[in-house]
């Protein structure tokens, strides 16, 4: 008898070992995986969306002060600068709380 | 199979027409119940039904579908308190109907023959220009004038300020448009990609070529995958437009 409740004493160690490591392991992985591709999503867009906007600004003010290509130009860049700008902010923050939750 | 009533062509945005479902008319203004009104309608209910009807019996040991209620409250109140912190808490009721109604109106898009209301990009900038005209007041309410040194780095030579005040504004104004636009080019060209590779199924067994018929297994399994890619970003694409309002939030709140 002894013997068999030992046997059952390890294999529930285990299970408990397994719970505790490999189970909460495998989850945090996962979690972190979506928010890798989420941030992923996040900082791609941005980048694009923050030239048009920068692209599109210009060309109104153009079409206002009938100075076609000056401010067009001048704001695309400035679009693509914001954009890379937040992108390396977001990189920033993101690198700050990896550092903060290890 | 939705065709172009023109050429008769496989068509993969005809999923996306708005149907008037009931005609309504107001002083000259076109308020028609539309199938997207109805799903909206629809995915609202549901919410409802989840957050209201399921905690009912309030059980220590909880229903299935009390804990998907109880999980999505504790997901977003981390959400919020993680990104925004304590003073977040009393935005905690809107971030937690913009979750769930882009999460639910994402999810019933993936059944078939239903519609995605996000795949509009009106209703998703709707959503956005809400988001930023309330985070901007917000900003505007508790720090007064002063909310506008958002616009001001800190620590930058004097003589490079008025640019970078000016890409400040610019990353500023690509909020509303890059959170509406991830959201609707996400689900629109998910669904699209979806539609296409179902023509090609169909188009391949159907063919009537003993060659070519077998071939269509392969665009179903690539279908199979997708759609399990889609309900994964149909998932985080709602994350990502809530936890982007957060971070708005909390800029609006703590000023650098």
């Amino acid at each position: 008898m002894p013997k068999k409740d030992k046997k059952l004493e390890d294999i529930r160690k285990k299970i408990d070992d397994y719970k505790l490591n490999h189970a909460h392991q495998k989850e945090t992985n996962q979690i972190k995986r979506g928010r890798q591709i989420s941030i992923a999503l996040r900082l791609s867009t941005e980048l694009i969306i923050a030239t048009i906007v920068g692209g599109v600004l210009g060309w109104y003010i153009d079409k206002w002060l009938e100075t076609k290509p000056i401010f067009f130009l001048i704001f695309l860049i400035l679009g693509i600068i914001s954009g890379v700008m937040t992108a390396i902010k977001t990189a920033q923050q993101l690198y700050e709380n990896d550092i903060k939750n290890d | 199979m939705a065709t172009d009533k023109n050429t008769g062509a496989p068509d993969p945005m005809h999923q996306f027409d708005i149907v008037e479902l009931i005609d309504i008319e107001l002083f000259g203004v076109n308020l028609s119940f539309t199938n997207s009104s109805l799903f909206m309608v629809l995915s609202i209910s549901l919410i409802i039904f989840l957050t209201l009807f399921t905690v009912n019996g309030r059980a220590a040991v909880p229903s299935r579908l009390q804990s998907v209620a109880e999980l999505s409250y504790e997901f977003v109140a981390k959400m919020v308190r993680d990104n925004i912190g304590d003073e977040g808490q009393k935005y905690f009721p809107f971030i937690f109907c913009l979750f769930m109604f882009v999460l639910f109106c994402n999810m019933l898009g993936m059944i078939p023959y239903t519609f995605t209301v996000t795949s509009h990009i009106i209703v998703t900038f709707a959503l956005a220009l809400l988001i930023f005209i309330g985070v901007t007041l917000i900003g505007l309410i508790i720090h007064g004038i002063k909310f506008l040194n958002f616009f001001v780095p800190k620590g930058v030579p004097k003589a490079l300020l008025p640019l970078l005040v000016i890409i400040e504004v610019i990353s500023y104004l690509t909020r509303p448009i890059s959170l509406s636009v991830r959201l609707f080019a996400n689900m629109m060209a998910g669904h699209t990609m979806l539609k296409v590779f179902g023509f090609f199924v169909a188009g391949m067994f159907f063919s009537g070529n003993f060659f070519i018929a077998p071939l269509g297994i392969a665009p179903l399994v690539f279908i199979v995958a997708f759609t399990g890619l889609e309900i994964l970003v149909a998932f985080l694409q709602a994350y990502v437009f809530a936890i982007l309002t957060c971070i708005y939030l909390n800029d609006a709140i703590h000023l650098h």
